[in-house]
């Protein structure tokens, strides 16, 4: 096996070093409103550089001279001077020239050993198509959305983030932002699911311990977050909690998270460029550690059917008994808590990612019985050249359930990402598995799939 | 130079004749550049203050014309006390008015031909706009003193004859912060000062 990866690995450069890279133009809104290339913000599609997190955390905004650098000029709804009318007049604004639109299309073959001979080699093409919604209102609203118009077969799959973000509310400049709609809440803000470059995602954001709740599911709430002195970032706020049997009941998850960046480019964009850098953008010698707590309660449902023989009216005839269907809903809720750890370190071309979630959920299968789990995981990307990253992961997880060992197994990416050009990438992961032993009963035992190799797949990404 | 009333050049506005004597002339000179490249001919270099000294506004009228539903110039600097035109060159209406506390005005709808005039007698920025074109926009600054440039579209700017003596220098640009340097004004010769709008 090792020689067979260290094989795709030659053949991955090999065949990398055959492409030319150039600048790439069409791209989504927010490359076209800058007229910038995707490498301006990301690192590699759609994983973000320090520059591109900071026009996230502003709101979709430019850290320094956002008005003077948008080359695609949006239509006035007021002219500036129109605050000094205010309020007798209302506050002006603009809209954007055009829609505020771009697509993410994903199209892959997948090798899944797991599967019955004959049947492990598929072409998944497309795997997906997304639309992507992105705008200023100025620089006093952002607006992003994210519509998943096909997925694996299936299509309308449906809205994944929408939300609006008003900046500067009040006091300094980046201190209060207001988030509604949407979103993927802010303790994923260490490591969001739309930031990677892997397929699979760290265990950390994606571990579902009890069967529904996990961290990056994008829910509906208010998020309020900010970034102090430029080092410091926050985020608190209520959503509604997903897995929900009821999403509109009135006991809403809560969560809060900080985080404190030392050295390279300021969470605000302190330190960058005054121009829109397009080469080296990766580069951010910095440390950054944050916290996270979420609490929430999933209410949950099962629905189960009883038949029985009515023997009633037939006189004891079995010819003429009926079967009685009796229909059962139980509704239970459970409370769970989380608190987590993530760390972001970089120099030069390399990055190291970590992070640790801890739970327990007081009631997640109805039986009174209490699950704790623990999962982390450790990530390095290196950047060979712009358009060649690679990049090793490494999760694990755990679960208990009194006695009972639920999850206990190791999970391993390699991956290796090509920039055939900005805006469309091609990835090759594969997915190994380590089931350890765990106690059932009281008693060890061994796990039912031995196999480590679980998953390769080749995926393309274009970007318009 | 000292004892002679200079003749000075008001580089937009016209000319006019300093009130005083006992000044030495000097030029400032230098190149501005502003985040992005957008917009430079609309920052305008100033001397802050000069103290002790009073200046009178040009004899003939700066224009603010409204042309293709936009204000021309965009951005123009007066010294205080100075009566701008405001005709309407337009094929349509249209109105004046700023919410600016500097000079607060409405001259009203007024169709084509008609032109009106404002006198600015206070310091400041004085937005400019038309309540019947929102879109529409310009800024009237109103200085202490005759000793401003509007920038060229290749970023250089020229201010001369200011009197020898320490002084505040602006650059200022409707979309960014404002940057100032204290700048002396030799007895001989003149200095060089460059501004980097970027906020």
């Amino acid at each position: 096996m090792k020689n067979n990866l260290l094989l795709l690995g030659a053949c991955t450069i090999a065949m990398g070093s055959l492409l030319v890279v150039e600048d790439a133009l069409a791209i989504p809104p927010f490359a076209r409103k800058y007229k910038t290339s995707c490498t301006t913000c990301h690192v590699a599609i759609p994983k973000r550089n320090a520059f591109g997190e900071a026009f996230r955390r502003n709101g979709f905004v430019l850290p320094r001279g956002d008005a003077q650098l948008i080359k695609q000029e949006p239509v006035s709804l007021g002219a500036e001077g129109w605050k000094e009318a205010f309020p007798n007049a209302v506050w002006p604004g603009v809209i954007p020239p055009d829609f505020p639109i771009g697509a993410y299309i994903h199209t892959r073959t997948v090798y899944d050993p797991l599967k019955p001979n004959g049947q492990k080699i598929g072409f998944d093409m497309p795997h997906e198509l997304e639309l992507l919604f992105g705008t200023a209102f100025g620089n006093d609203v952002g607006l992003f959305g994210e519509w998943i118009a096909f997925e694996s077969g299936q299509n309308a799959v449906g809205l994944q983030r929408f939300f609006f973000q008003f900046n500067d509310v009040f006091g300094p400049n980046n201190a209060i932002n207001i988030r509604v709609g949407r979103f993927e809440p802010g303790i994923t803000s260490g490591y969001m699911q739309a930031n990677r470059i892997t397929l699979d995602r760290p265990l950390t954001i994606d571990y579902r311990a009890s069967g529904d709740w996990r961290p990056r599911d994008n829910q509906a709430g208010i998020e309020l977050n900010g970034i102090l002195g430029s080092q410091f970032e926050y985020a608190v706020g209520v959503v509604n909690g997903e897995g929900k049997t009821i999403p509109f009941k009135d006991r809403k998850d809560v969560f809060a998270r900080a985080a404190f960046k030392i050295g390279g480019m300021g969470l605000d964009g302190g330190g960058a460029d005054v121009e829109l850098k397009e080469s080296d953008n990766w580069v951010d010698n910095a440390l950054t550690v944050g916290a996270y707590l979420y609490n929430g309660n999933t209410a949950k449902g099962s629905t189960s059917t009883t038949q029985t023989i009515d023997t009633a009216g037939s006189g004891g005839d079995p010819t003429k008994f009926k079967i009685k269907s009796t229909t059962t809903t139980r509704n239970w809720g459970n409370d769970f808590n989380r608190i987590g750890f993530d760390l972001r370190a970089g120099y030069e071309r390399f990055e190291l990612t970590g992070g640790l979630i801890m739970g327990d959920d007081e009631n997640p299968f109805s039986d009174g019985k209490k699950l704790k789990h623990t999962a982390y995981f450790g990530e390095v990307d290196y950047i060979i050249y712009p358009w060649l990253i690679g990049i090793m992961r490494v999760n694990h997880a755990t679960s208990k359930l009194v006695d009972d060992e639920r999850d206990k197994y190791w999970e391993i990416n390699p991956n290796i990402t090509i920039l055939y050009r900005a805006n469309i990438r091609f990835s090759i992961e594969s997915r190994f598995r380590v089931d350890e032993k765990r106690t059932i009963g009281g008693v060890e035992r061994d796990p039912t799939e031995k196999r480590a190799f679980r998953l390769f797949r080749v995926n393309a990404m274009f970007v318009l | 130079m000292k004892g002679f009333l200079l003749p000075a050049v008001a580089l937009v506005t016209g000319a006019f004749i300093l009130s005083t004597n006992e000044i030495s002339a000097g030029d400032v000179k230098g190149s501005v550049k502003v985040l992005g490249g957008k917009g430079i001919e609309h920052v305008v270099v100033y001397i802050e203050k000069v103290e002790g000294k009073t200046f009178s506004p040009p004899t003939k009228n700066p224009v603010v014309d409204q042309i293709r539903m936009t204000f021309t110039p965009y951005v123009l600097p007066v010294t205080s006390g100075t009566t701008v035109d405001f005709p309407n060159s337009d094929s349509t209406r249209h109105n004046v008015f700023s919410p600016s506390k500097t000079k607060k005005f409405n001259l009203g709808t007024y169709p084509a031909g008609i032109s009106k005039k404002v006198t600015f007698d206070k310091t400041g920025i004085v937005s400019l706009l038309c309540n019947v074109h929102a879109e529409m926009s310009a800024f009237v600054l109103v200085l202490q003193n005759p000793y401003y440039a509007m920038v060229s579209k290749n970023g250089k700017y020229a201010i001369s004859g200011v009197p020898a003596g320490t002084y505040t220098l602006v650059a200022w640009h409707p979309k960014f912060k404002l940057k100032q340097a204290e700048v002396v004004i030799p007895q001989e010769g003149g200095i060089t000062a460059d501004f980097f709008l970027d906020e």
